[in-house]
Formats: C-alpha cells, structure tokens, sequence
C-alpha cells in the first residue's frame, strides 16, 4: 500500500506557498486583461468597418485554433528576436491574457447579438448615440447573459495558467512538479495541486455565482 | 410651415422595394393614423421620419430640418420625435422610473432630481404611479406600453411616432392604450399612428393615410376615406378589415 506522507506536504507548505501566489498573480493581471481583450474584439467585430471586422475575425481563429502552448513559446522565443525582451512572467501573462480574451470575445459576441435589435432601436429612438447605446443598455443586458460563460473563462485561465512552467515560470504548478520529481512524491504533489487549483476555480465558480444573483433582474425568469 | 414634410421618397432593400415615390405634409396637432396591409411599407415609412431607416432617395424635413441630410444631427432630431413600438422595448433591466428617466439624463442633461419627478409627473398621466419602481417583466403588455408611452413624452417630443402600438396586446389592454393616446390627442400633439384599429383611426385620427404595395395609395379625411374611398384597391382593403360593403 502507498504510504501518502503528510509530513512532506506540510514541509513544503511555505515552498508551495510562493507558486500559489504566483499562479494568483498571474491569473488575476490575465484574467483583467483578457476581459479587456475579450471586450475590445467583441465590440471591433460589431463596427461597419469591414478590414477591422475581418482582421479581428482572422486574429481569432489563428489564435484559438492552435496550442497555448506554442504561443507561449512563441512569445518567449520570438519577442526578443524582435527587441522585445520581456520577463517569463510577462510573457506568460501576454500569452494567457491573448489567448482568453479571444474566447472570450466569442462569448461577448454571443452575448451581445442576443439582445433583440428593437432595443438598440429603442435607445437610438430616444436620442442615445452608438456609444451610450451601447454603454448604457446593450451591454448591461448582455453581461448578465454571459456571466456563466465568462465564470468558465475565467476557470479555464487559471488551470491553463500552469503551462507557464514550461517556460520557467515558478508558478504552482511548477513548485508541485518540481517536489514531485526531486523527491520522488508524485502522489502528494499532484493531489495536493489538485486540490490547490480546485480551491482557486472554486472561489472564481462562487463568485460568479454571487454576481449572477446581485445582477438578477426582478420578474425575468431563469436565473439571468 | 408643415411639422413634417416627405418629398419624393425611395426605400429598397437590395432588390426590394420597401417604399416608392411617397410624398406626404403633416401639420402641428395632427393625428394621422397609417394604415395598410402587412408588408405595404408602413412601418418603414414611420421609421424613415426619425431616421432609424436610412431613405434610398427623396428628403425628409421635421420642423424645417432635413432628416435626410448627410450632416444632419440625428440624435437631436430623435430626441425630438418619440417612437412607440409594437413590441413596447423597454429596457428589460431598468425599472419603470429608470427606464423613464433614462433618455431626459442622458440625452438632454437634466439633473436627476427634476427627471424623476417628469416621471412621477407622466406616470401618474399614463396610470401608472403605483408601478414606478417595478421591472417591465413584472408588468401586463398593456402596462408595458404605456410606460414606453411616458418614456417617450419624457423627452417632451415635437412629434409621437406610433408603430402598431396594440398589435401584440388582448382587448382590454388594447382599450387601456388607446385611451392613453386619445388623451395625448387632445393635448394637441402631432402623431403619426401606424395601426390596425380602425375605430381609433376613424374616431380620434384627422388624416388617413393608406399605404398598397409600397405606394401611398389614398390620402384623405377619416369620413372621406372610410365612405367615400376614391380608389377600388382602397375599397377592397376597406371590405377586407370592415367586412362591409362600400
């Protein structure tokens, strides 16, 4: 029988310490950033500019149809080539913040076309410019669609975030594969780890939850 | 000078005429109700006057300012010309007031505490005090319209544009609307009113205005139109809605 032992864990505990932090870190600067990112496209793809339209549009299929992890290695191998020398982390968090805002936009875009045209007819009806039309009724209305799609993004982000380790980034993942290589403890690590990034996405599902609710529009029915 | 006056208007969706050669005056206090069978136009002619539709060709003027023009600001002019819809569209997540209070804030910059009470002041005309702080879900769709009624006189609008305002409501709710823009007719404003009820246009309306296949057909008093009608495809619509002969 395999003798899981505690007593490593907890030896490790201030060690493992410094990768939680450091996947926190890391997922909270891209989690803002691919919101933003996320945002931008969504909105750039709404406009009647046509080549902006088609660019965003190319920008989004190359980006979510190949492997965060070339386009990590992409970014920590190719941005010096071009000058650019950036810390491991930054790339990372480029890398993560790109690659999230792109499905993201997906889900805003899903979103926001979900909101019958007569509303914006309304607004533009009253007087409202494009911009405050947006702004102040489109979105809002569709926030409150997407926050269960965009709470998955989020979770996504922060399990994804442990490929940076790849590029030397010592982030929890890292702290964990190291521990269970060096010393020989695969079982306490990944389970500890496991259990680590399931606390994490957990307090992302809760307060994607608690948002759901404050947001809840008196007399709609479900749970938008 | 006319309220509002279309010369010579085009609109085509790609190979579509949607409307064709439409010219019409409207004059301050009018009541002008729109009528005609489904996909004649009327609808897009309505939108067409605060500019919601873009005309292919001709000019729009409202108080002597050209809708049409490239330069025209149109969010001015919109906030001049109310619009009602069939499907009510309030704005599903603001309450009756915010919904009211909305357009005066954000458009014109009046400071809050005087837009809430022009809401209090147009619910309580429309009926609707009491709901004030409710959600439109939480309302009937004849409560619904109303309150998209006061939304719009919130913005105290030359001009109320109406499409098809009871089309999507039961008889009840029908009466409780129409009895609203009864009211709002003898205030004295100009409207224009999309509409299928023909009691209401021959009852409150002073023009008639009847639409065919993308034409402006016939254009004449609600007694003339309704027992004098001067064209056959008028009088066949007119036996078509009335069951009657004329």
């Amino acid at each position: 029988m395999y003798d899981f032992d505690i007593k490593y864990i907890i030896e490790s505990l201030p060690y493992i310490a410094k990768g939680i932090e450091l996947t926190i870190f890391i997922s909270v600067i891209s989690s803002i950033l691919a919101f933003t990112i996320g945002l931008t496209i969504a909105f750039l793809r709404r406009t009647d500019i046509k080549p902006m339209t088609k660019l965003m549009g190319l920008f989004v299929e190359l980006t979510r149809n190949t492997p965060l992890l070339i386009q990590l290695y992409i970014y920590y191998k190719g941005l010096p080539s071009i000058g650019l020398n950036l810390s491991p982390i930054a790339c990372g968090i480029i890398s993560l913040s790109i690659y999230t805002g792109v499905f993201i936009s997906e889900v805003f875009r899903a979103g926001l076309n979900s909101i019958a045209h007569e509303q914006y007819q309304a607004a533009r009806g009253l007087g409202l410019s494009d911009f405050q039309t947006f702004r102040l009724i489109i979105f809002p209305q569709a926030l409150r669609i997407i926050i269960p799609p965009l709470g998955s993004q989020f979770i996504n982000l922060i399990k994804n975030s442990s490929l940076v380790s790849f590029i030397a980034v010592t982030d929890l993942f890292y702290v964990i594969y190291k521990g269970a290589v060096d010393d020989f403890m695969f079982f306490e690590m990944f389970i500890t780890g496991a259990l680590i990034y399931m606390a994490l996405t957990g307090i992302v599902a809760l307060l994607t939850n608690i948002i759901e609710q404050k947001l809840k529009i008196p007399g709609k029915a479900g749970s938008i | 000078m006319s309220m509002i006056k279309v010369e010579n208007i085009y609109k085509s969706y790609k190979n579509l005429d949607v409307l064709i050669d439409v010219s019409a005056q409207v004059e301050k206090g009018q009541i002008v109700a729109v009528i005609g069978p489904s996909g004649c136009g009327k609808s897009t002619f309505l939108r067409c006057i605060n500019g919601l539709e873009k005309v292919s060709q001709g000019r729009i003027f409202i108080d002597g300012e050209e809708v049409t023009a490239p330069n025209t600001n149109l969010n001015k002019i919109r906030s001049e010309v109310g619009i009602v819809f069939q499907q009510f569209n309030l704005f599903s997540h603001m309450s009756v007031k915010e919904n009211i209070m909305l357009a005066p804030v954000k458009v014109k910059k009046i400071p809050k505490n005087n837009a809430e009470q022009i809401a209090m002041a147009l619910l309580e005309k429309v009926g609707m005090l009491d709901h004030a702080h409710k959600y439109p879900e939480q309302l009937s769709g004849g409560q619904v319209q109303r309150v998209a009624i006061a939304r719009s006189l919130a913005m105290e609008p030359k001009i109320m544009l109406f499409d098809e305002p009871t089309s999507a409501l039961d008889p009840k709710m029908t009466n409780e609307v129409l009895d609203t823009m009864k009211q709002l007719a003898q205030d004295g404003m100009t409207m224009i009113v999309v509409t299928h009820e023909m009691s209401f246009a021959r009852e409150v309306a002073n023009k008639i205005m009847f639409f065919s296949q993308s034409r402006l057909v016939e254009e004449s008093a609600p007694d003339k139109f309704f027992n004098n009608p001067e064209s056959e495809i008028t009088r066949e619509f007119l036996r078509s809605v009335l069951k009657l002969e004329v």
